[in-house]
């Protein structure tokens, strides 16, 4: 038996998908591929009758004797893998196997026994690129300090998902619960702020009394107070004391900072702005928590001045 | 202006400011527009309202006339109601119109008489001193800020004072809103078979 040359493969090979494609079914097969077989829908191509034209056309070939290897078990055209009909058995398939089939393909071993196979194994060669890890490439994360994947993932929205499902739950009674038990804990924290402001006004207002019954305040000029520097002084460490305790209370409920402005901004836009600079807004709407507690103080303070140097009391 | 009289005036503009802001500029708007409709005589408001009662005394009649013992009758009010419906309706709509045209230039005067006048207080009297506080009562550094930017070390200028007074009415709000307003804890479902024995 003579060897076939390339060209007589391919012309085989030509009329083999020739006469499939003659039978009809190649639409199935490309919605096989495209996972679009649950169409109702009919679509199938009028099947002709076979025809002899794939028989016709092989046996004008020049060779003698190829109808005969073809149906051959040692067929050197059965070898070639026909790619509209590779790896379907009429299943779906699933996404997460040809992901990692073609990853492994594509770089080159396809070892059956690795534990690290698959979609694992593509994070980690993700992980390892960001990171400019064990290939010795030179990853987006050098510079950067490297970025893991499932955060960048996270930051574009996938823990957004996954955190709104929590929260809000799945059934409209699940729903319905989680909403109010958000509205309780924000009015909760209200109230709480709502106290902590309360008590600064007391202890500002008898501070006032105490030190500050026997200033005499103007409108046209300062005068000299007895108490002054007391009251300075009284009042100075009340708010370090105030902001203190404040401080380590925010680090530890994150609620608290809620209606700042800030924390509005990252809750809008939390997803676009980089973890460095959403760690300095973080801190930044703790600090404006305090500020916004002083300038309450303070406003007690000249509020009270004020009423008194109009009205001279 | 004398310092009382600036301290005064500018008082009241951020109460009155602050006062808008919690009543809700729309809830003023119809408050004024209710006022509007029941004093006004203008003569397409004039004629709403009579149209409406007069509607008002049909409807009354075709209640108490029966349609089946007086048929004639009650389809003629019930025809002269659906007419004065008719008209109503195209009175409205051009009392709305104007209704409309009341409400701008009301937002519009509201949103003048309250900002307008802060801005021309801080840009005239922007150098005078509203009050001054007793010798050492706050840090230099503190006295500093609140006389800034252009009044005398130891007063007040208009800029802090506007901030402050701000913040201490939303504040003093902010604690009576928070203490006035009651939130249920909620009480989570418990679904029928979960509760039903195993």
């Amino acid at each position: 038996m003579s060897e076939l040359t390339e060209a007589e493969k391919r012309q085989l090979l030509r009329e083999k998908r020739k006469a499939k494609l003659s039978q009809g079914g190649g639409l199935d097969r490309l919605k096989k591929i495209t996972g679009e077989n649950n169409s109702k829908l009919s679509t199938d191509v009028p099947t002709k009758e076979p025809t002899a034209d794939a028989t016709t056309t092989a046996t004008e070939l020049p060779t003698q004797g190829l109808e005969t290897r073809i149906n051959a078990h040692d067929d050197p055209v059965s070898e070639i893998p026909d790619p509209l009909n590779e790896g379907f058995d009429g299943k779906e398939p699933d996404l997460d196997q040809l992901i990692a089939s073609m990853f492994n393909k594509s770089a080159g071993h396809e070892n059956p026994n690795s534990e690290e196979q698959g979609v694992p194994e593509l994070m980690r060669r993700f992980s390892s690129i960001l990171q400019g890890g064990d290939s010795g490439a030179a990853g987006l994360g050098a510079e950067a300090g490297g970025i893991n994947p499932l955060d960048l993932l996270n930051s574009l929205g996938g823990s957004n998902i996954g955190k709104a499902q929590e929260e809000y739950g799945s059934t409209p009674e699940e729903i319905e619960f989680n909403k109010k038990s958000i509205a309780y804990k924000k009015h909760q924290n209200e109230v709480l702020k709502a106290k902590i402001l309360v008590v600064r006004l007391v202890l500002i207002l008898s501070l006032l009394f105490v030190y500050g019954r026997d200033f005499s305040l103007s409108l046209f000029t300062q005068t000299y107070a007895p108490n002054g520097s007391s009251f300075m002084r009284v009042f100075l460490t009340l708010e370090l004391i105030f902001q203190t305790s404040l401080f380590f209370f925010i680090s530890k409920n994150k609620n608290f900072t809620d209606d700042s402005l800030i924390s509005k901004l990252l809750n809008i836009g939390g997803a676009f702005i980089p973890a460095t600079y959403r760690n300095l807004l973080q801190t930044a709407s703790k600090y404006q928590v305090l500020l916004s507690m002083f300038l309450f103080d303070l406003s007690i303070v000249v509020v009270v001045f004020a009423i008194r140097a109009a009205f001279n009391f | 202006m004398d310092p009382f009289s600036i301290l005064l005036t500018l008082t009241l503009i951020i109460l009155a400011q602050n006062a808008v802001r919690i009543v809700g500029k729309s809830q003023i708007h119809q408050s004024i527009w209710n006022l509007y409709l029941r004093y006004s005589n203008d003569q397409q408001i004039l004629k709403l309202r009579n149209l409406k009662a007069e509607s008002y005394d049909v409807y009354k009649q075709r209640s108490n006339t029966s349609a089946q013992d007086e048929y004639a009758k009650w389809t003629k009010l019930n025809r002269k109601y659906d007419q004065l419906q008719t008209e109503i309706k195209a009175v409205s709509d051009q009392v709305s119109q104007q209704q409309q045209a009341i409400e701008k230039y009301l937002g519009l005067a509201i949103s003048v008489t309250t900002t307008l006048p802060l801005w021309l207080f801080r840009f005239k009297y922007r150098k005078q001193p509203l009050f001054y506080f007793p010798k050492d009562t706050f840090p230099s550094y503190l006295e500093w800020i609140l006389s800034f930017p252009s009044v005398p070390q130891g007063s007040i200028g208009i800029m802090f004072w506007i901030l402050l007074l701000n913040k201490f009415v939303s504040n003093l709000e902010f604690i009576v809103k928070t203490f006035s307003t009651k939130v249920e804890k909620p009480v989570p479902i418990v679904k029928v078979e979960d509760l039903s024995p195993k």
